[in-house]
């Protein structure tokens, strides 16, 4: 039941709570009223047996001490009989010695008999209240005559009409109450909620549609400087910085992959330029010896190999930058195309490659080639950049218990902390550190893939573990 | 008998009134009491709620009704003759016998003629007040 509660939004708890302490309040009052109304009608009622006590005192004094049974017969019945609102149902007096001398019903409580039997079921008069279950009180009071107990007097009240002036009260209450506290209540619940409605507009927003917080509209922002306006507008800023954080990260991460283009770019321009000696050495000589046929094939041949190896390479550069890639699957060859990619790279810092791809490392892989292909080259080119001049890099790709396993490896220093971090974590961005490492990151977190990083014998160690098939149905 | 009634009965009270003797029996404040026969048959005609309340449970022999007297050397002074003269001529007028009626009696008569015609009427009463002298 605690938990159900707390478990309701806050703009019903509040509300709510309101309402009970509406009723509690109320259920207070009620029973002090009915506290009121008690101690009044035993007031009432105390005075009124004490003025019946003390008039049948004066008059049965005398009466009494005489003994004279007939006279004090006839005084209760005439006070009896004048006894207001006929509250007073019986009265019976006794002497000195507890023997009734006379009662207003003789027959019930005949003359001689003991006033014990009668007194012991009685109350004192400061005792005597209305509250009690029976509708019949019971008084027992002393017989004073100047100044002396001569005998004793009990009386019997009807107390009916009080009780059911109590219950009539209790009714009243109950209905009275029950209706004020309703409304009192449902106001006090709308009421709340119109000035709980600004949280839960911003409960709303916080997750809003995709679960990605949404700004306020300017409808729905509380009015005038209270607390909850200062709340909306502040979350409506922060909400702004988030989506201006976002692109900003969005915008470093094309960055970085233009940092690394841009460095692919001047590798692939060596790869042109170094063959084009070459090549043009070929036309010069076609152009020199055309009678000559051994040199014009070899020339020619020569020419072939040059375009086609130039072909390949601007083929590959193409796709890597081709949007469209994104829709395709994973295959054997863009594996292939990497190597091409990094291969003039590597050259150039006089590098060794070793590379193992497992035949079935793809066969299970329903994976986007377009991501993939990125973070290979970067973390290929952040390899080769470790591993320095004449260094060795390692590409291992396998499958692994339904996973694609890529290893890359290089035997530089070590990963910087800066490239730690990138790589590693989500905490802002440490100033250096390696080429679009946190793009990998990113990368990595839309594919739902994990990153491991380790070191052992000389060589750093990247692990990338991709969930096999997991964006295919996305894909 | 041998018998006196403050033995004979637990308590006996006195209630200053014929009428209050019967009421005193009907509300049961008392079991028993004596009232003068008179009282108790007008009262069962002016208020028979009282007497319905009680049973008559002896009666005494007839006994003369209280007399009007006069003292003996008063008796031929003009004020107790006229006196005289209003009570034996009731019945002969209408407020005469409209008194009768309220007080349920037949008229009133002069002692010769009551003891000529009803014989002694106090002699019973003569007899108790001899017993009650002993």
């Amino acid at each position: 039941m605690l938990t159900a509660l707390r478990n309701l939004p806050l703009s019903v708890r509040l509300p709510l709570l309101g309402a009970a302490m509406v009723v509690l309040v109320g259920a207070v009052a009620s029973q002090q009223v009915l506290l009121a109304l008690g101690r009044v009608q035993d007031a009432r009622l105390r005075e009124l047996a004490a003025l019946h006590v003390e008039g049948l005192s004066v008059a049965l004094g005398p009466l009494v001490l005489r003994r004279d049974i007939w006279e004090i017969y006839d005084t209760l019945q005439r006070a009896a009989q004048a006894s207001q609102g006929r509250r007073v149902v019986l009265t019976a007096v006794a002497g000195e010695d507890g023997r009734v001398l006379a009662a207003t019903d003789p027959r019930r409580v005949p003359v001689d008999s003991a006033i014990r039997q009668l007194a012991e079921e009685a109350v004192p008069l400061e005792q005597l209240s209305a509250g009690v279950s029976e509708t019949i009180v019971r008084v027992v009071a002393p017989l004073s005559y100047q100044g002396r107990d001569v005998g004793r007097i009990v009386t019997e009240l009807d107390v009916s009409d009080l009780q059911a002036e109590r219950r009539r009260a209790l009714w009243f209450l109950l209905a009275g109450n029950a209706l004020a506290t309703g409304v009192l209540a449902g106001l006090g619940y709308l009421g709340m909620r119109r000035m709980l409605r600004p949280v839960s507009t911003l409960a709303r927003h916080m997750t809003g549609v995709e679960g990605k917080p949404e700004p306020i509209d300017a409808a729905e922002m509380p009015q005038g400087e209270g607390e909850l306006a200062r709340l909306a507008r502040i979350y409506n800023d922060m909400v702004a910085e988030m989506a201006e954080k976002s692109q900003i990260e969005r915008r470093l991460a094309e960055r970085e992959r233009l940092v690394a283009l841009g460095r692919l770019s001047s590798s692939l321009a060596h790869e042109i330029n170094n063959p084009l000696g070459g090549l043009l050495n070929a036309a010069d000589t076609l152009r020199s010896y055309p009678d000559r046929p051994g040199v014009v094939r070899q020339s020619a041949e020569l020419l072939e190999r040059g375009l086609r190896h130039l072909r390949d390479v601007t083929r590959v550069t193409l796709e890597q930058n081709r949007l469209e890639r994104v829709d395709m699957p994973l295959v054997a060859e863009d594996l292939e195309d990497i190597r091409l990619l990094i291969a003039p790279e590597m050259r150039r810092r006089d590098q060794r490659l070793r590379w193992s791809v497992a035949r079935d490392a793809l066969a299970e892989a329903h994976l986007p080639a377009a991501p993939i292909r990125q973070i290979m080259l970067n973390l290929l080119l952040n390899a080769s950049t470790a591993a320095g001049k004449g260094g060795q890099i390692g590409f291992r790709a396998r499958a692994e218990k339904g996973l694609l396993r890529l290893e890359f490896l290089d035997d530089g220093p070590g990963m910087s902390e800066a490239a730690r971090v990138r790589l590693l974590s989500d905490a802002a961005l440490p100033a250096g550190g390696g080429v679009g490492l946190r793009l990998v990151r990113d990368l990595l977190e839309e594919l739902g893939g994990g990153v491991a990083l380790a070191r052992e014998d000389g060589m750093t160690r990247i692990s990338v573990t991709l969930e096999a098939g997991r964006k295919d149905a996305d894909a | 008998m041998g018998v006196r009634p403050e033995t004979w009965f637990s308590r006996t009270i006195f209630t200053y009134g014929h009428r209050n003797v019967v009421r005193a029996v009907a509300d049961g404040l008392v079991q028993s009491g004596s009232v003068d026969g008179y009282v108790w048959e007008a009262l069962s005609v002016v208020e028979p709620q009282l007497t319905q309340n009680t049973r008559v449970i002896g009666k005494s022999e007839w006994l003369g009704f209280p007399p009007v007297c006069a003292r003996k050397d008063a008796a031929g002074d003009r004020a107790v003759q006229a006196l005289r003269a209003a009570l034996t001529g009731l019945p002969g007028s209408e407020a005469g016998r409209a008194a009768l009626a309220a007080l349920q009696l037949d008229g009133f008569g002069g002692a010769a003629m009551i003891s000529s015609t009803y014989g002694d009427l106090f002699a019973g009463i003569a007899a108790r007040m001899r017993l009650l002298g002993q």
